[in-house]
């Protein structure tokens, strides 16, 4: 356990590779030079991903399923055991029998039996179980963390409405911290997107209706919107961040052959973009103009659209070209023209088989914590003895409420005597 | 209506420094009557940073919870109300300002040091998770400091019996009700704001997974996070498994406050974070 949260520790403190920015950690290397080598060379710059690490994670965690399914089996064969000091809380000649003494007991919400060896209260005995319920719910948790590291995925892809997974410019997958490329098990259409800029933008204006066709299953169709994500079959599509504008783009070579069509992105934050002119051999340097952003919000734009073009084949500085939406430009073999203007967004599509399990041992620990924190066990015995009868407390923590239950009872038993 | 936020919050530090100068002149020279007076003065700087709060979420449309300015001026102004409920509640915590005051005036001037300049908020900040994310990790630190502020008095009072019972068994002190009901107070809060750190962690991987697209990143402050949680699991352990009771628990439930403060100072410091787009 020390050595694990040495490990926190360090996490805490030095920077990670993956959990902070590159150009952050890029910056946090400049400024302490000798700090961040030794750092680099030792690996703790990327704990998480180490196998000792890991390790020792697993280990506690299978020393805990161990204790807890100890405690368990002893708790389900004879019951929550009274721990803590015990309180002597005095001896009452009752006489032969202590009677009265149940009733006083189940007033105060004791369950009472009664044997040869006296009078044996207890209340609040769901405390333990709570115990037992929130270790169980962290062992739970752990074994989702395993499923999950072994089974997750994510996949990323810019798409803009209309457009289908399939005809994508790429869908990067990461598994354990790599991107590679990857087909897709399904096929997803994005049919229509609306986006909003924010500050004014409101989540609910941040929405993209998709049609999902699975192998073997039926059509299905769903908005997928902002924090709020469209699950099919355990695959979740999510709509992330950055989105922008896509201009659709025709190339029409002059030999007749069919037009060519494509889309570049333009992030919202920077509307500029680098492309090649299919066809025509051309790499292009475009910028967006005027109020594209309420072309995309459906909103009359104040300034007419522009999408400027510097053609970087053309020799030395070429002066660029503006086009305005449905305008075209002759360019080497044929024309571009500038068809559209779509709105495009990042989606996250992942899969991962260990979160119910999480979710399922997170919520366990957290009743179970709920009713090991606040219900307190208490257990109570009055037995005989040579003097008369000796009444006993114990309880594992609480002080002061129950030494003030314990008083009151023994008030009312001395009472009850009289 | 900024600027004018921005004044009330300036006169709730000073209401809350002065507040703590009470404090500690009621607590050292054992005036009941001064310390009375801070918590008056105290109401008087609940109110002047509720009025700061409620102009500037007026004038952003934006709850207290974006940048460093306005994240600190909510956790005070949490960990104040709470104060004034619980000392209402129970007069014998009224001495534990000596312990929140000064707490809720550091924030408040950490908070007053930072850009006052309005942030927007994002789309991906319109969560539900995130608003129990942020509004649990207030009452957790709340209660978190009310528990120390708690064994602060238990200290005080248990010192103050000891010296009264010059010869009588050093085991009489623990038999004090004023006493148990402190220890049990602190044990409570503890508890309390250990069951809400887990809830805090639980929402923010939530929060997380929709803002950035995973649970767990591994974050500096995520990290802190479950250091802290971690470090109060072991004391509960140490008070219920190893039976750390009396003026041994009030040092411990003193000590892991202290850490886990002095981590996040250390974190802040040192490591990056994109908590701090939030946070400041």
């Amino acid at each position: 356990m020390g050595l694990f949260l040495a490990c926190l520790l360090l996490q805490a403190l030095l920077p990670q590779l993956g959990a902070v920015p590159r150009l952050q950690y890029a910056l946090w290397e400049a400024r302490y030079p000798w700090l961040a080598q030794g750092v680099d060379v030792l690996g703790l710059n990327r704990i998480a991903s180490t196998w000792w690490f890991w390790g020792l994670g697993f280990t506690l965690a299978g020393s805990l399923a161990l204790s807890t399914g100890r405690r368990a089996v002893a708790m389900i064969r004879s019951g929550p055991s009274p721990r803590g000091p015990q309180l002597v809380l005095g001896v009452i000649p009752l006489g032969e029998s202590p009677q009265g003494v149940p009733a006083i007991l189940r007033h105060h919400g004791y369950a009472t039996s009664i044997s040869r060896a006296g009078v044996e209260g207890r209340k609040g005995t769901a405390g333990p179980w709570g115990s037992l319920l929130f270790h169980g719910g962290l062992v739970l948790l752990f074994l989702g963390v395993l499923v999950s590291a072994a089974s997750r995925f994510r996949g990323f892809v810019e798409l803009a409405s209309d457009q289908a997974f399939q005809e994508s410019s790429g869908y990067l997958v990461e598994r354990r911290g790599v991107l590679s490329p990857r087909g897709l098990d399904f096929n997803a259409t994005v049919l229509e997107m609306g986006v909003a800029f924010w500050p004014d933008a409101s989540v609910k204006d941040i929405w993209a209706q998709v049609v999902v066709r699975e192998e073997g299953s039926p059509f299905v169709e769903g908005v997928v919107r902002r924090n709020q994500n469209l699950r099919v079959r355990g695959t979740s599509l999510t709509l992330g961040s950055p989105f922008g504008a896509a201009a659709l783009l025709q190339y029409t070579p002059s030999d007749g052959s069919g037009p060519l069509q494509g889309y570049v992105h333009f992030p919202a934050e920077s509307p500029q973009n680098r492309f090649t002119i299919p066809g025509a051999g051309l790499v292009a340097e475009a910028e967006l103009l005027g109020s594209w952003r309420q072309a995309l919000e459906r909103v009359a734009p104040s300034s007419p659209l522009v999408l400027r073009l510097t053609l970087v084949g053309e020799g030395n500085a070429p002066p660029p070209h503006e086009l305005g939406l449905g305008e075209s430009l002759a360019v080497a073999g044929g024309e571009l023209t500038f068809a559209g203007l779509k709105p495009w967004a990042l989606f996250m599509v992942s899969r991962d088989r260990g979160l119910p399990i999480m979710i399922l041992g997170g919520l366990i620990a957290l009743a179970g914590l709920a009713l090991a924190l606040f219900v307190a066990p208490r257990w109570v015995w009055v037995r005989p003895t040579e003097e008369g009868w000796q009444v006993r407390g114990q309880t594992p923590w609480e002080g002061a409420s129950f030494r003030s239950e314990m008083r009151r009872i023994m008030v009312e038993m001395e009472g009850s005597r009289q | 209506m900024i600027e004018v936020a921005h004044g009330a919050y300036w006169a709730a530090l000073g209401a809350n420094g002065i507040a703590t100068v009470l404090y500690a002149i009621g607590a050292i020279f054992q005036r009941r009557q001064v310390y009375q007076a801070g918590t008056g003065v105290v109401v008087l700087g609940l109110a002047l940073l509720t009025a700061s709060m409620v102009l500037r979420w007026g004038a952003t449309g934006h709850g207290p919870y974006l940048g460093r300015y306005e994240a600190l001026g909510s956790y005070a102004w949490v960990l104040m109300v709470s104060y004034l409920l619980l000392q209402w509640k129970a007069p014998l915590l009224r001495l534990a300002g000596v312990c929140v005051i000064p707490v809720v005036f550091l924030l408040l001037g950490a908070g007053v040091l930072s850009p006052a300049a309005p942030q927007f908020e994002s789309p991906a900040m319109k969560s539900a998770w995130l608003w129990i994310h942020v509004g649990m990790a207030k009452i957790a630190l709340a209660s978190l400091v009310l528990a120390a502020g708690a064994s602060v008095v238990y200290l005080r009072r248990a010192k103050a019996l000891r010296k009264a019972q010059v010869g009588a068994p050093a085991s009489g002190a623990s038999w004090d009700i004023g006493l148990g009901r402190l220890e049990e107070l602190s044990v409570r809060l503890v508890s309390l704001g250990f069951l809400l750190l887990a809830v805090v962690i639980g929402a923010g991987a939530l929060w997380a997974n929709t803002a950035w697209g995973s649970y767990w990143s591994w974050d500096p402050i995520e990290v802190w996070a479950l250091t802290t949680w971690v470090f109060y699991g072991l004391a509960l352990h140490f008070h219920r498994l190893w039976h750390f009771a009396g003026v041994r628990w009030a040092w411990v439930n003193l000590g892991t406050l202290a850490a886990s403060g002095l981590l996040f100072i250390v974190t802040r410091l040192l490591a990056l974070s994109p908590h701090w787009i939030y946070l400041g």
